[in-house]
């Protein structure tokens, strides 16, 4: 008992430690405000969109939230644990009572926790400014089409954020395996790359198109599809396409996303910390 | 062995996430939504092409979805917008800018596949660039797969059917179901019983204008109308049923029944059904026409209508009223669009008998047409309306 609370007090503090860090960089700050001008400056577009001023403007703010919060996981995330490593300041971390796994669970958490905030008052701000736009009858959006802020915007914007549950675990991964800079490339990588997992399964089928099929071919398609399955799929987040028509998900597909977020970032930080742990620092 | 448990650990933890993802594909494919999956079917309508006439580029096939992977609503925002913007460029082909503006919008839907606007508009392009209405079907029957309960999709398939010759019946059907969806507009069901009329599909139009009233409630202003539409349109039917029974009973003796009694002896019919408008039938056992009185009123007083309008209008050309209804008839022309006076007359026009009261009363002194008392349209819904009072307070209309 005394073990778990210690261990949890540990992750707490590296987390909190983590954050106050995070919460210190001038960039998040750049890159937040940018976010705001971005979606305050929506409507701009919207005018000029012929009847479809509200997907515009949705449009716009829910790929504003999700791409700098992207950016501000690669470029807070990325020298993470390898700034702690260059600067020696990881010994007077782990020279306490402190194993690497709570090191890096403390620091996943913490990034993880500054990302979700940021990127929660994005999404708080798009709220009011949706809402304040359909208040003032700006938005040209009628009763039908789901009212100031429909539900499957709501759970867009939570998706948004959970997908960087893995995004974080996977530049945690990075960070600790690799030099800041290719860290940050790898990142970036797994997400445009995440985003297009959904070709691999397209082309599972696509192999398996054609009018003789042999053996070698269905084994290539068998492996596209395990492949599918491996890799970070980010796309099972992304709903926004739908969202901003006012289409909801089943209850299931919404749990089944959130258990694949936890489940896949608990993999890779049990890897991060399997690498970090044979790690000679 | 402990070695072994954080490994084992981490792929216990890989093996939830792709249980996880299982869950999502199969969600998603029971909806026919999963984006690899729909964007499959979505490749077979694509007809995105490079255009280089015009410095404009349109990415082609997976290309175009590969470079909008996350952020596919604004690209295909972009796509909106520019389209938006060669809607008022001039163009020195037309065809070529309809064609230009098909692909964007093909694209578009290509990119999301549940922008209904996309989808419409793209049909709209199709037909107006090659008079593809399989196409246009195509496209709007994908955006219904994604999106049933859209009655935006429905009226744009059902336009697209009205102007396609001899698929009136898939018009009315589209209509019919468009109008179920929720917020649908009132148009869908009005064109639907329209349209269902102007096909010869009576008993159709008959249950269109029962739900029209059951939509609209028999107390409504609108229930008003569906009420008399339906008084006409039951007629209508009545005496299509009637006239094939008339056949049957000709065919049986060789001859017409001498009253429309005769059916109901001969055991054709167990009762002969009741006029709608409690005015009787009109029945001629030489020709074995047979017409409702209520209906043959309404008729006539349409027809009244029309052969005053072309009489003044001879008058307004000439100075003086015409010697004849037909020669103020000779004087008109009747376009596409005169669809009743075409309907009752013929295009060239040749004047034909009140429907009830046969010749036309006509002063060519005063150019008046006499109708006599209770044959104008007014009268008629008066009747119609006395019916539907009679069926809100709780007795039979008839």
């Amino acid at each position: 008992m005394n073990r778990c609370r210690r261990f949890l007090n540990n992750v707490v503090a590296i987390a909190a430690n983590g954050f106050r860090e995070g919460v210190r960089d001038r960039i998040l700050y750049v890159f937040f405000l940018f976010a705001l001008a971005v979606i305050a400056s929506a409507k701009l577009i919207g005018w000029v969109s012929v009847g479809e001023d509200i997907k515009v403007v949705r449009d716009i703010g829910l790929a504003s939230m999700g791409l700098f919060g992207v950016m501000i996981s690669i470029f807070v995330g990325a020298s993470l644990v390898h700034r702690e490593i260059e600067r020696h300041t990881i010994y007077t971390v782990i020279a306490r009572p402190v194993g690497r796994g709570e090191f890096i669970l403390g620091r996943y958490l913490g990034l993880l926790g500054l990302v979700c905030s940021v990127t929660a008052a994005m999404g708080l701000f798009f709220t009011v400014y949706q809402a304040v736009l359909v208040w003032s009858g700006a938005a040209g959006l009628s009763d039908v089409e789901g009212g100031a802020v429909p539900f499957p915007l709501v759970r867009a914007q939570i998706l948004i954020i959970f997908q960087f549950v893995v995004l974080v675990a996977l530049a945690v991964f990075f960070s600790s395996t690799t030099t800041p800079v290719l860290s940050a490339v790898f990142t970036f990588l797994a997400y445009v790359l995440g985003h297009m997992a959904g070709w691999i399964y397209r082309f599972s089928d696509m192999v398996l198109d054609k009018r003789s099929v042999t053996v070698f071919d269905r084994a290539v398609s068998l492996f596209l599809k395990v492949l599918y399955y491996l890799v970070p799929n980010l796309e099972t987040f992304d709903i926004k396409l739908r969202a901003v028509h006012n289409l909801d998900i089943s209850n299931f597909e919404f749990a089944c996303v959130l258990l694949y977020g936890v489940a896949y970032s608990a993999a890779v930080l049990l890897a991060a910390y399997l690498v970090l742990r044979r790690r000679q620092l | 062995m402990k070695k072994l448990l954080l490994p084992a650990a981490a792929l216990a933890c890989l093996a939830a996430a792709v249980a996880a993802q299982v869950g999502v594909v199969s969600s998603r494919g029971m909806l026919g939504i999963a984006n690899p999956i729909y964007r499959k079917h979505a490749d077979q309508v694509s007809r995105a092409e490079y255009v280089t006439s015009f410095g404009m580029y349109l990415p082609k096939g997976d290309f175009a979805f590969a470079a909008s992977a996350f952020l596919g609503g604004l690209r295909a925002d972009a796509y909106w917008l520019k389209a938006a913007q060669y809607v008022s460029k001039s163009f020195e082909d037309p065809a070529l800018k309809t064609r230009f503006l098909g692909d964007l919008y093909i694209a578009m839907i290509r990119i999301d596949p549940w922008w209904s606007s996309a989808a419409v508009t793209a049909s709209n392009a199709v037909t107006g660039v090659t008079n593809d209405n399989e196409q246009a079907v195509e496209i709007l029957d994908r955006a219904i797969r994604v999106r049933p309960d859209d009655w935006r999709l429905w009226y744009a398939r059902m336009a697209v059917y009205l102007f396609w010759p001899g698929h009136k019946s898939d018009a009315v059907r589209s209509a019919l179901i468009g109008a179920s969806r929720p917020g649908a507009s009132r148009a869908l069901l009005d064109a639907a019983n329209q349209l269902a009329l102007e096909d010869g599909h009576y008993e159709l139009a008959v249950r269109v204008a029962r739900r029209r009233i059951k939509q609209y409630g028999l107390d409504s202003a609108l229930g008003r109308i569906a009420w008399r539409d339906y008084l006409e349109h039951y007629s209508r039917y009545l005496e299509h049923l009637l006239a094939k029974d008339l056949e049957a009973y000709r065919q049986k003796h060789g001859n017409f029944p001498a009253s429309l009694d005769g059916l109901v002896a001969d055991g054709i019919l167990k009762d002969l059904p009741p006029e709608p408008y409690g005015l009787g039938w009109i029945y001629d056992p030489a020709s074995g026409a047979v017409l409702s009185r209520g209906l043959g009123t309404l008729e006539g007083a349409r027809m009244h209508f029309i052969l005053s309008f072309c009489v003044t209008r001879y008058y307004r050309r000439h100075g003086i009223p015409p010697a004849s209804i037909q020669a103020a008839l000779d004087d008109v022309k009747f376009t596409a669009k005169d669809i009743e006076p075409v309907r009752y007359f013929g295009n060239p026009p040749s004047l034909v008998p009140h429907p009830v009261l046969g010749d036309w009363k006509y002063d060519p002194a005063t150019g008046r047409i006499e109708l006599g008392p209770g044959m104008d349209i007014p009268h008629i819904f008066r009747r119609a309306d006395e019916l539907r009072e009679r069926l809100l307070s709780g007795g039979k209309p008839l």
